[in-house]
């Protein structure tokens, strides 16, 4: 059983590859269809997309509307958000053998919460690019994806039991779940704030704007941040639960803080100090440095989240 | 022509045309209070405070942080001080100085926690009639710049009549949700719309809510109880300053073959004044024994020793020593037990378990008798197990080892102020993240034979609502508005 896991997650890095480069391609290639399917992606000030209008139930004014609607294109960058899916489903396959193995959520050595954290920002991206029917992403976050599932295959992936203190199968789940998904739209910002930064130096006509880039980053913190706010407020039932605390400054509860604290920042210094662009984008680079610092701590926090 | 034109790249302007609710505060700064409320509600403050804390809670995270109490006795504090010198070097003295050691009680952090919390009080208070005034009484007219300078906005000329349109615009806003109002001034046809008005008070209510959570701190640091006992099975202790004691009946650690450790399992039996009032059969980590609001938690477990003191036939102490320290270099298990009627505290030292090189024979431990506050031993006395020794009048008996379990005993009134607090907190983001308040202004004048129609929003570039607000513009210029 666990042997076909790790075909999955061989399976899962190897498209995400794929998709990686079919995108790289598409965004750079210059073939009419590509074209089109980017025409579509790139919502400019003109020409809305106009769709969900049926005929019936309207008063017309006889007045057609000019927007063209795009046809899909199954082109190069089809391929790319198909096989992006293809991973995501491979990641959340291995995750769901290991599961049924294990009986509890991936989250109990570092291996299963690189994986975890694999699955999370492959779920946020393929969400985003649904959203803002926009590739180009692909390029700053699958490149994260691949480097966690690259790292997640170089740990020790050997079952364990759970040591007594993660015995809660339900709390490990929704609180370690939380943080995987507020992880992965960590990423998302993430990556749009790189886009926005390396923007300037991209001639490519149809790349993106960087206000697109901005919003995209705004929206990925605006969910990063409950998102956070959740995980945390789930871990501090749990540790009132385990340990009779709700709050101990453990180092890991405390990187998570400055995570929530950075996240809170950035949403307060866009908000009300209408901080955009480049100073924006720095704080998101900063807020997905402080993700990467509370989730890599186990290795050297100690303290009572030191499981891995 | 329909013209919905974004003006990307170009810094955002607030709008003249409409009310804005920013930092302005028209009246002159003429006393303290609102000079200092001017200071608080001052949103770069509240940055300023928001990463201080974030650098402050960083730097816990990067320098050690001395164990509870340790630093509260000069002795311990520079024993401890000393063994982190290599580490810090010249630093060491500097950090202790600002108190970085225990960094979440030090004065910086506590002060910034304040202002932090002030702040918060200061802006929510200030904004709180802004968005009041917002959601009850909306600007409904705006003028004919709005419409030139808004971010999104839409004008054309369409050949029905003015008030058809402005059906149509009335059934396209409400079949988006949006509640639509006119100025009663009679001046042509005008809308107001709007949606989700309420959301933003959502950020009230999160902000609140942070307060609430820290109040919930400060009622955990004055009021809470949080102490710790080991006791050896088969035995009772007492629950320090309250009535409780607590008998460990029975204790089992579990591993798997690897030796990673299973379970560990507790059986508690609760006595107040006296009286059994609760028992659990398995106290785990997970599963504490809760009575009247006081939780007692498994935490840990070891080896401890059955000893007894007598004097003549007085018994001065009888009971369990949990050896739950070791030795620097870690031959030697030690526990200690104090002899309050002879001003004395007993070390009892053992060989630590699966270690060589300890000079202390297995089956044997030794007492170190000193008197309270010195550190020199009135007797070393090495005693055999089943076996006593005699310094003066005093007889040590080691009868046997026995398991102890290391129960953490807690109770927390601030934990519900928390608990309301991180409601609210997430019931506030998902309000102001969600519930977006949307306003729309249409104008609609006659031209000719048929009408112009005008619509503006003032938002900031938010890419998902462009497209909401381009087919809202489709709708209503194309008369193509679906029936709410």
């Amino acid at each position: 059983m666990m042997e076909i896991a790790e075909y999955c997650l061989i399976g899962a890095l190897i498209l995400a590859g794929i998709a990686l480069f079919i995108n790289i391609g598409a965004v750079t290639s210059k073939q009419k269809a590509l074209a089109r399917a980017e025409a579509r992606e790139l919502v400019g000030p003109d020409g809305q997309p106009v769709t969900e209008l049926s005929a019936d139930d309207y008063a017309d004014y006889g007045v057609e509307t000019n927007v063209d609607v795009p046809k899909s294109a199954h082109g190069l960058a089809w391929y790319g958000t198909a096989f992006t899916i293809m991973s995501l489903i491979l990641v959340t396959a291995y995750i769901g053998i290991r599961m049924s193995v294990t009986g509890h959520g991936p989250f109990s050595n570092q291996h299963e919460f690189a994986v975890a954290f694999a699955w999370g920002i492959l779920l946020a991206y393929v969400v985003f690019e649904w959203l803002y029917k926009l590739r180009t992403l692909s390029l700053a976050v699958l490149p994260v994806t691949i480097a966690m599932m690259v790292y997640a295959m170089n740990l020790d992936a050997t079952v364990n039991p759970l040591v007594p203190a993660l015995q809660n199968s339900v709390m490990l789940t929704l609180h370690v779940g939380f943080a995987v998904l507020a992880y992965g739209t960590a990423c998302v910002s993430f990556g749009a704030a790189i886009l926005w930064l390396v923007r300037p130096k991209i001639k490519l006509k149809r790349f993106p704007s960087q206000d697109t880039f901005d919003d995209i980053g705004y929206r990925a913190a605006a969910l990063t941040f409950p998102l956070l706010t959740i995980m945390i407020v789930l871990g501090a039932i749990w540790a009132d639960t385990a340990w009779g605390r709700y709050w101990g400054w453990d180092p890991k509860e405390t990187a998570a803080f400055v995570t929530w604290l950075t996240y809170g920042g950035y949403l307060h210094a866009r908000v009300v100090r209408n901080w955009r662009g480049k100073k924006a984008a720095w704080l998101l680079v900063i807020g997905f440095a402080t993700v990467l610092f509370a989730y890599f701590g186990n290795h050297f926090f100690g303290g009572l989240h030191s499981y891995g | 022509m329909t013209q919905i034109v974004e003006k990307p790249g170009k810094p955002e302007q607030p709008d003249p045309h409409i009310e804005i609710d920013d930092d302005h505060y028209e009246s002159p700064a003429k006393d303290l209070f609102r000079r200092v409320y001017r200071f608080f509600h001052n949103k770069f403050v509240g940055l300023a405070l928001i990463l201080a804390m974030a650098i402050l809670s960083l730097l816990g995270t990067l320098i050690a942080q001395a164990p509870g109490g340790v630093l509260d006795d000069p002795t311990s504090a520079q024993q401890w001080l000393d063994s982190i010198r290599p580490r810090f070097g010249g630093w060491t003295n500097v950090l202790h100085f600002l108190g970085f050691f225990n960094l979440y009680k030090s004065i910086p952090f506590l002060t910034v926690t304040a202002l932090l919390a002030v702040s918060i009080v200061a802006c929510t208070t200030h904004r709180v009639p802004l968005l009041w005034k917002r959601a009850t009484k909306p600007q409904l007219r705006v003028t004919d710049g709005f419409f030139l300078h808004a971010r999104y906005k839409a004008d054309r000329t369409l050949p029905v009549a003015p008030e058809r349109v402005e059906a149509v615009a009335r059934r396209a806003l409400k079949g988006r949700r949006f509640r639509v109002l006119e100025p009663e001034d009679g001046r042509g046809i005008n809308l107001y719309a709007d949606r989700y008005r309420w959301g933003p008070f959502g950020t009230a209510i999160a902000h609140a809510s942070f307060v609430i959570i820290l109040m919930g701190f400060v009622v955990s640091a004055f009021w809470g109880l949080d102490t710790h006992v080991n006791i050896p099975v088969g035995t009772k202790a007492a629950v320090a300053g309250t009535p409780y004691e607590v008998e460990a009946v029975a204790f089992k650690d579990s591993y798997n073959e690897d030796g990673r450790p299973i379970d560990y399992v507790s059986h508690l039996v609760l006595y107040k004044d006296g009286q059994q009032v609760a028992e659990q059969q398995e106290v785990r980590v997970n599963e504490p024994l809760r009575f009247e609001g006081i939780k007692y938690h498994q935490a840990s477990y070891g080896i401890a020793t059955i000893v007894s003191v007598t004097e003549g036939s007085t018994v001065l102490y009888d009971g369990g020593v949990a050896l739950q320290w070791t030795s620097r270099d870690g031959t030697n298990s030690l526990g200690r037990f104090e002899i309050p009627e002879q001003n004395l505290e007993v070390i009892v030292v053992t060989p630590a378990s699966g270690r060589s090189g300890s000079n202390i024979p297995a089956g044997e431990v030794v007492f170190e008798v000193y008197p309270k506050d010195s550190n020199q031993p009135l007797a070393v006395l090495p005693v055999a197990q089943g076996s006593t020794a005699e310094a003066g009048s005093l007889k040590f008996a080691f009868e046997r080892e026995q398991q102890f379990t290391g129960i953490t005993v807690r109770s927390d009134p601030g934990t519900n102020w928390v608990w309301v607090g991180s409601a609210l907190m997430v019931f506030g983001m998902f309000m102001t993240f969600v519930l977006r308040h949307r306003r729309v202004w249409v104008r609609i004048t006659p031209d000719g034979a048929g009408s112009r129609v005008r619509i503006g929003s003032s938002e900031k570039v938010d890419t998902l609502y462009e497209r909401e607000f381009g087919r809202l513009v489709a709708e209503i210029t194309t008369g193509k508005a679906q029936q709410p």
